[in-house]
């Protein structure tokens, strides 16, 4: 879940096609976890998501001089695609997933979920009812670990705009959760 | 939601992707191919923009591009966008059958009274019971026959000669001449050359109801219940094919592929693997994607009357917008259409009118022709030889 910190200086023309697909074959499962959760669980729009951020990468290769930057890269380019994707969405009013498809529904709609289950499905339900960057926030501080700067470099901002948006997506889903309670 | 939200989160998060899948192999590749298409995009800048335009503007003469040709290479996949396949800009046309002019016969093959008439303009005698024939490349016939409950396909050569049927179902053909189709006995996936010669491929299906839907690029794509859309390579081998659910047409030179969900609320169509739209709104309220054009520019959408089988209508959307540009529907003594298919740059659709049944020509300006059929009330309907 750790970006990787290494300082390798990554291939050069020749073998960036080599570079590219062992960086691929060794990341593709992590970013596209993270990717999940920046779409909030619809797997098909991960999976595209992923596909144009690495894309982008293949060519921006040459630009991004260093293996630790590749992961930020690509976390960047998903939380900003997924952002466009979702305001195109959003105008249309229309829903981007596929309710059937939908993991916490499935979880949800469970009976015998004991107490702290039927918790943990609910946070993840207000999770993915955050706007696209709020929740990228979230990701990106709780699931990737990554510190605040280095969350302010992925999602282009200051330092103080992720501890302002980490607060109040904290706080929103503390407000979701006690509606959530309370209805 | 207590304290210590940062924990909870953090478990929250890593549970729910505890259990994603592996992507499919290839992302690598599938990216550069991606990263080239739009690099080619980015260089052409305004040019293509022209092209596109003036591409718009000839596109109205024809329904998928005029001729069975492609047109050139298609346009990069857009990652993503949704669409809400809005019928409310779109033209719409009217098909009263009975009033309309004879044009020439259909480009694709057709079936009525028990004859297939071939593409090449020769005529095949199909066996007693047939319900409805496959042209294969060779000069003969995948005739379809039995019941519902049990189906079989006999292949008819091409002096009319049968071979014994058999237990089987859900024919398809590529261009190159492949067949594939449902062994019931056997249970298996048989792919092999149009004349039934050469090595057979067979690969296991464990589930009743598996649907083969068509071919996508040298893959075969087939729908399993509660397992979803997957491609069934050359080896043999199988993998879940990316996108909603259920597939329900494939264009193997353009490598399109069309899905929906599950549900039905969702349609989406696929190009080389990548996303060029979805819907979820489908404010046109289809039931699915059923055919995608020759040039791979255009998809037919049908919805349907509920509990009115045969009274479908039809829906001409830009494939790489999803833009619906015509809306048919039928009108005055015709009573419904349906088995809707794209011939060349037009649409063939079956109309039907009591007993009677004619397969009308549409070009997307709206002018429509019979092209098959008579008005002499013939209680046998003229089908197209294929629809999904």
């Amino acid at each position: 879940m750790m970006p990787m910190r290494g300082s390798t200086p990554i291939a050069g023309a020749g073998g960036r096609d080599v570079a590219f697909e062992r960086y691929v074959a060794s990341r593709q499962h992590a970013l596209l976890r993270t990717a999940v959760l920046l779409t909030g669980g619809d797997v098909p729009t991960a999976e595209d998501l992923l596909q144009t951020a690495l894309s982008r990468l293949y060519l921006a290769w040459h630009r991004v001089e260093r293996e630790a930057a590749l992961d930020a890269y690509v976390r960047r380019i998903m939380v900003n695609q997924y952002t466009s994707w979702w305001r195109r969405a959003w105008r249309h009013r229309e829903s981007t997933v596929d309710p059937v498809d939908l993991p916490q529904q499935r979880g949800v709609s469970k009976p015998a979920l004991d107490d702290e289950v039927a918790e943990r499905a609910a946070v993840w339900a207000l999770v993915q009812l955050l706007p696209p960057r709020q929740r990228a926030t979230i990701v990106l501080r709780y699931y990737e670990d990554l510190s605040e700067v280095e969350t302010a470099e992925v999602l282009g901002c200051t330092v103080g705009t992720v501890k302002a948006a980490s607060s109040r997506a904290v706080a929103r889903l503390r407000v979701l959760h006690a509606e959530e309670v309370s209805s | 939601m207590n304290g210590d939200s940062g924990r909870i989160l953090a478990g929250v998060l890593r549970e729910q992707v505890r259990d994603v899948p592996p992507l499919p192999a290839g992302l690598a590749d599938r990216a550069r191919h991606a990263a080239r298409r739009r690099r080619r995009h980015q260089v052409v800048g305004l040019g293509a923009t022209v092209v596109v335009a003036a591409a718009a503007l000839a596109l109205p003469t024809v329904l998928g591009g005029g001729v069975n040709q492609r047109a050139g290479p298609l346009p990069a996949a857009p990652a993503g966008p949704r669409v809400d396949l809005d019928v409310s800009r779109a033209e719409v046309t009217t098909i009263d059958a009975t009033g309309l002019r004879r044009g020439p016969d259909p480009a694709t093959a057709w079936t009525a009274s028990g004859i297939l008439r071939r593409t090449d303009g020769r005529s095949l005698q199909l066996p007693d019971g047939a319900l409805g024939a496959v042209e294969l490349p060779d000069g003969g016939a995948l005739v379809t026959a039995g019941t519902t409950v049990r189906p079989t396909l006999s292949f008819v050569d091409r002096d009319g000669h049968a071979q014994p049927p058999f237990a089987a179902a859900a024919p398809v053909v590529d261009p190159t001449g492949q067949v594939a189709y449902l062994d019931l006995d056997k249970h298996l996936v048989v792919r092999q050359k149009a004349d039934g010669t050469g090595s057979a491929v067979t690969v296991p299906f464990p589930d009743d109801g598996v649907t083969l839907v068509g071919f996508l690029g040298d893959d075969l794509v087939a729908d399993l219940p509660f397992r979803g859309a997957r491609l069934i390579r050359r080896d043999g081998t199988s993998a879940a094919l990316r996108g909603l659910a259920v597939a329900t047409a494939t264009d193997a030179p353009s490598g399109t592929v069309a899905l929906r969900s599950r549900d039905g609320a969702c349609l989406e169509l696929r190009r080389d693997d990548a996303l060029l739209w979805r819907s979820c709104r489908n404010a046109g309220r289809f039931a699915s994607i059923v055919d995608i054009s020759p040039d791979g520019h255009r998809v037919l959408l049908r919805r349907d009357k509920s509990g009115h089988p045969g009274t479908s209508q039809y829906a001409v959307a830009v494939a790489e917008t999803g833009r619906v540009v015509r809306l048919f529907s039928a009108a005055g003594r015709t009573l419904g259409l349906g088995q809707a298919v794209f011939e060349r740059g037009s649409l063939l659709v079956a109309a039907y009118h009591d007993e009677v049944a004619r397969i009308v020509r549409c070009d997307q300006d709206g002018a429509c022709q019979v092209t098959a059929g008579d008005t002499s009330g013939s209680a046998s309907p003229f089908t197209p030889v294929w629809f999904p």
